[in-house]
């Protein structure tokens, strides 16, 4: 059975999940961002098989490099957020950052 | 009629678009650089954006509004600004365009809306002046503005729902305005809520009507596309569908619709209405309105008296090609509109509260412009809106210079003899309450007399129009009792305040000249709809009848589109109607002036002469809010806190075993105790209180939690749609 | 050995490798290996990237996100380890339920993807598309090309913001 474009769907499927349950049971906040990023690359790897295998044309590539750069910013925003929080509660399990609430 | 045959002209107006930009770009300038533009140059150069904004919009809006005047006979105009949705799916395709029209209604509302609202905003640099963050005040005020004239000017459902949520939203801001004090920014979110409840009907009005235009329903409720009275292609525009519905073979199958029984279009105006009834507050979604006078008194005025609280009465009329083809719809609509206009007026008696009278007076008002559009005399409607808004915003800005000279104080049991102090606004109210009273020849006197005289020839409704007319008389008469109380306890008798305050009362000229004006209109405003009993040509409702031409065929609605037509008679029965809601205002005038022209009454005073009961169940609203807490709110806080508590004892429960069973049990416990028995042992609800506050600390927020339900929710969701709905 | 048999092998290596790093993200107690295995995943990805001929695709993952993201989670844990934890936490919560909804969630999604009718045939590579990647950013997407430049500026301004200490004022010198 040669390689086709269901396995690739398959693959992402298969990433996409694991990046949800990461995200779902992580406690630590850079762990719940690391789920993210793996849910993003589950999509982007989606979007070029797509592309690969003639449906849409060189824009499942083009939108990739567009998530890539937004991903990035993303992750720079929410490390510093990150980051402004443990200076601010020593700790960044997000369980225990609850002062928004109520 | 001739007005029936008379097609409207479609004219383009690229320029539409300006009336509502120029408030926009007020609202971003004052948002974006509001603070900034205040520290430097102080609030001058903020009001001045503003006031900017909306002069250019009313001169925009005077324009369109001389412009459809003059045109020789009924024009719309029509402003196209782009392709907002185009969809298309099996081949049915939706195409809406952002697009802003005017025709003869939108140009009364226009008028109404840039008028008033500038008014208002002119008397908010007077009001608002010792507010530190004015910049924030006059950026939601534009905001408002501008959603409110997306409102009017939309073309489609959808615009028009993007100027509906717009004006919720700048209520939300502008009621929760001083959002320090809790209680405000709660009057604010309950606004939010109420109104919410309406909306959710408007959205699902919006999507069967757009299903029922393309298809129909078979017996066992299955859409099925296309038969008969079904057009080819969607559409959410009003002319559109106006224009539908005025050919004869698609408007007799298009009625002929059913969804389990009940006639599409039935259904449709029904939750049209209820989107109605929770904007312009009318049973039982009113609760609001009143709580929302936490807000400046400006807001009040403009928004929650003039022009927003307005919006269903519009959309009713704006909607009458549907309505008119709905009796079971026209006669909700008249009949909560007669309930809630007595209903509330009765809640105005003893109100201490100088706002409160006001806004329930505006509740009741409003449900007499549903009154009015509810019997199909849908012109009547709208110029009770208009007077109503001339009046009404006059007596609010009277009652804002009330407050600003009495030291931000609005409790009617410190007020008194202030007729001295402030002269300009006592001439100014006074006037405004006498026409909201119907003495002859003032504003109210004709709208209301129109709209009363209309209940009562109608045929429409399937209640009787005599009881319309008896329960909106009724109400009329509280109406002329309450205003003259309230006019008395306010400018009459002693002094009750202190002497520092009544030293330092004073007016403020920006303030007094919007008074003017407006008092002016509440007294003469009401002669471009003279009636044709009084000599007059009511030149409002020919102006008006091109946009009300759909119902005019129809046999069932011709008694109230032709009753000055119809000869002696009609008028006849008019002079005694006329001459009975004159006497019924009079009285109501005559008793409160018996009762508190010569000595002031407190509240005890009131509740020895009214009777303890009656003043104890009408000082305090029916209990409605406390019923509304006990049968809705707190049940659903109990169930959510249930559910919450379910949802952790599922995910968590294993391991924190036995004392969390423990405290379960003890919460459920309190829960039942709650609802079921509430303030039966009053040891126990404090400790199930208390058990309750700490577990729910330990319960809610936690995001992860959610994203695991969200997942869990889709892929239950997916089987299921798999396994049943394939 | 045939070139598309080669082909697909790599791809099985690959996607083992993505599966078992990505196994990693998910449930590695510790977070710094969690980071690490993100940085397997995404090579692999990249390497997966370049089997479907996006070479320039696979090129920015390697460099941005393998280069940038990896190095600024890495960054980002030891930044937050406090000094007295030998060990990054990772602790995990809600797994017993996460994961039986994840599995029933990919049962769910698998079964869509096989009832659905996805191309099988294979189509003959368009060569690298480089050139026609730079034309289309250049060109039909230039805007939201743009507008992403300006998205990075903001996150830039925003994360020095963000994260910049307050500086009190005896440690100023």
């Amino acid at each position: 059975m040669h390689v086709t474009l269901l396995h690739y769907l398959v693959l992402a499927a298969v990433l996409f999940v694991l990046g949800l349950v990461t995200l779902a049971t992580r406690r630590n906040a850079i762990g719940v961002l690391l789920g993210i990023e793996l849910i993003l690359n589950a999509a982007n790897l989606n979007l070029v098989a797509f592309s690969r295998h003639g449906i849409g044309g060189v824009e499942g590539q083009v939108f990739t490099v567009f998530v890539i750069a937004l991903a990035a910013a993303e992750t720079v925003v929410a490390l510093a957020i990150v980051l402004a929080i443990f200076h601010h509660y020593r700790t960044v399990e997000v369980d225990r950052v609850s002062q928004m609430k109520n | 009629m001739e007005h029936g045959s008379e097609t409207t002209r479609v004219v383009e107006a690229t320029w539409l678009f300006m009336i509502p930009l120029f408030p926009l770009l007020g609202a971003a300038v004052n948002a974006v650089f509001g603070k900034k533009l205040q520290d430097r140059f102080g609030k001058g150069v903020v009001h001045a954006v503003a006031l900017g904004a909306v002069f250019s919009s009313l001169a925009f809006a005077l324009a369109a509004v001389w412009q459809i005047l003059a045109a020789d006979g009924p024009i719309v105009l029509v402003d196209r600004l782009w392709t907002w949705i185009a969809f298309r799916w099996h081949g049915v395709a939706l195409n809406v365009p952002f697009q802003l029209a005017a025709d003869r209604l939108t140009a009364v509302m226009l008028f109404v809306v840039t008028f008033v609202g500038s008014l208002i905003h002119v008397f908010s640099t007077g009001y608002m002046q010792d507010e530190k963050p004015y910049w924030r005040f006059f950026a939601w005020l534009n905001l408002f503005m501008f959603a409110m004239l997306v409102l009017v000017l939309g073309d489609s459902f959808l615009t028009m729902f993007v100027g509906w949520e717009g004006v919720g939203l700048c209520s939300y801001l502008l009621i929760s305005y001083y959002y320090e004090e809790t209680d405000k920014a709660a009057a604010g979110m309950k606004a939010f809520v109420v109104n919410r409840i309406g909306d959710f009907a408007f959205i699902i009005g919006m999507g069967l009507l757009l299903w029922a235009v393309v298809g129909t329903w078979t017996e066992a409720g299955q859409f099925v596309a296309g038969g008969p009275g079904s057009a080819a292609q969607p559409t959410l525009l009003f002319r559109d569908l106006e224009a539908l519905m005025r050919d004869a073979a698609f408007r007799d199958a298009f009625l002929a619709k059913q969804v389990f029984g009940i006639p599409v279009v039935t259904l449709v105006c029904v939750l049209f209405f209820v989107g109605a009834a929770g904007k312009s507050a009318q049973l039982p979604l009113y609760v609001w309105l009143p709580d929302a006078m936490a807000g400046p008194t400006p807001v009040s005025a403009l928004i929650h008296a003039a022009t927003m609280v307005t919006a269903g009465v519009y959309m009713v009329a704006r909607l009458n090609f549907l309505y008119v083809h709905s009796p079971v719809a026209m006669t909700v609509v008249a009949t909560v509109g007669a309930l809630t206009a007595v209903f509330a007026a009765t809640i105005g008696f003893f109100q201490t509260d100088l706002k409160k009278v006001l806004a329930y007076s505006t509740v009741s008002q409003l449900g007499y412009m549903f009154v009015g559009v509810g019997v199909g005399a849908f012109s009547a409607g709208v110029f009770h809106l208009m007077t109503h808004a001339f009046f009404k915003a006059c007596l609010f800005l009277g009652s804002g210079s009330i407050i600003y000279a009495m030291h931000h104080r609005q409790d009617l049991r410190d007020m008194g003899g202030l007729r001295k102090v402030l002269p300009a606004t006592y001439l100014t109210f006074l006037a405004s309450t006498i026409a909201i009273a119907g003495i002859p020849g003032t504003s109210g006197f004709f709208s209301k007399d129109e709209i009363l005289w209309r209940a009562f020839d109608n045929g429409n409704t399937l209640v009787p129009g005599w009881v319309l007319w008896a329960i909106a008389a009724t109400a009329a008469l509280f109406t002329a009792f309450y205003m003259t109380r309230l006019l008395l306890m306010t400018f009459f008798g002693e002094p009750r305040a202190d002497e520092h305050t009544l030293h330092h009362a004073h007016e403020h000229k920006r303030m007094t000249i919007p008074l003017y004006v407006l008092a002016f209109l509440a007294l003469v405003g009401g002669f471009v709809g003279v009636p044709a009993a009084l000599g007059g040509s009511n030149r409002f409702e020919h102006f008006l009848a091109p946009v009300f031409a759909a119902g005019q065929h129809l046999t069932w609605l011709s008694a109230a589109n032709d009753g000055h037509g119809s000869g002696l008679h009609s008028h006849a029965g008019e002079y005694v109607l006329m001459a009975f809601a004159v006497v019924l205002g009079l009285a109501g005038i005559y008793a409160a002036w018996r009762l508190y022209g010569r000595r002031y009454m407190a509240p005890e005073q009131e509740a020895a002469t009214f009777g303890a009961g009656l003043h104890r169940v009408l000082a305090n609203k029916y209990f409605v809010d406390e019923g509304y807490w006990r049968f809705v709110v707190n049940p659903l806080l109990a169930t959510t806190r249930f559910l919450a508590r379910f949802d952790k004892l599922v995910i968590d429960g294993v391991v924190n075993g036995v004392g969390f069973v423990t405290k379960l049990v003890a919460w459920i416990n309190g829960a039942i105790d709650k609802v079921f028995v509430d303030g039966a042992v009053n040891g126990m609800a404090d400790a199930t209180l208390a058990i309750g506050r700490r577990v729910r600390r330990v319960e809610t927020g936690q995001v992860q939690a959610y994203v695991v339900g969200i997942m869990g929710g889709l892929s239950v969701l997916v089987v299921v749609f798999y396994l049943v709905a394939r | 050995m045939e070139a598309r048999t080669l082909k697909d092998a790599l791809f099985w290596a690959f996607a083992t490798s993505t599966v078992g790093f990505a196994l990693m993200v998910a449930f590695h107690q510790s977070l710094v290996h969690s980071a690490l295995g993100l940085m397997g995943t995404l090579l692999s990805v990249g390497c997966l990237y370049g089997l479907l001929d996006a070479d320039f695709v696979a090129v920015t993952q390697v460099v941005v996100y393998v280069g940038g993201v990896v190095i600024l989670f890495l960054f980002g844990v030891f930044l937050t380890k406090r000094i007295e934890d030998v060990t990054v936490t990772n602790r995990s919560v809600n797994w017993y339920v996460a994961v039986p909804v994840g599995l029933v969630l990919l049962a769910v999604i698998l079964y869509a993807l096989l009832s659905s009718p996805i191309p099988a045939a294979e189509v003959a590579a368009a060569g690298p598309t480089t050139a026609a990647i730079g034309e289309a950013l250049l060109g039909r997407f230039l805007l939201p090309f743009e507008v992403i430049s300006v998205v990075l500026l903001a996150v830039l301004l925003g994360a020095l913001l963000l994260a910049r200490r307050e500086v009190k004022p005896e440690e100023r010198g």
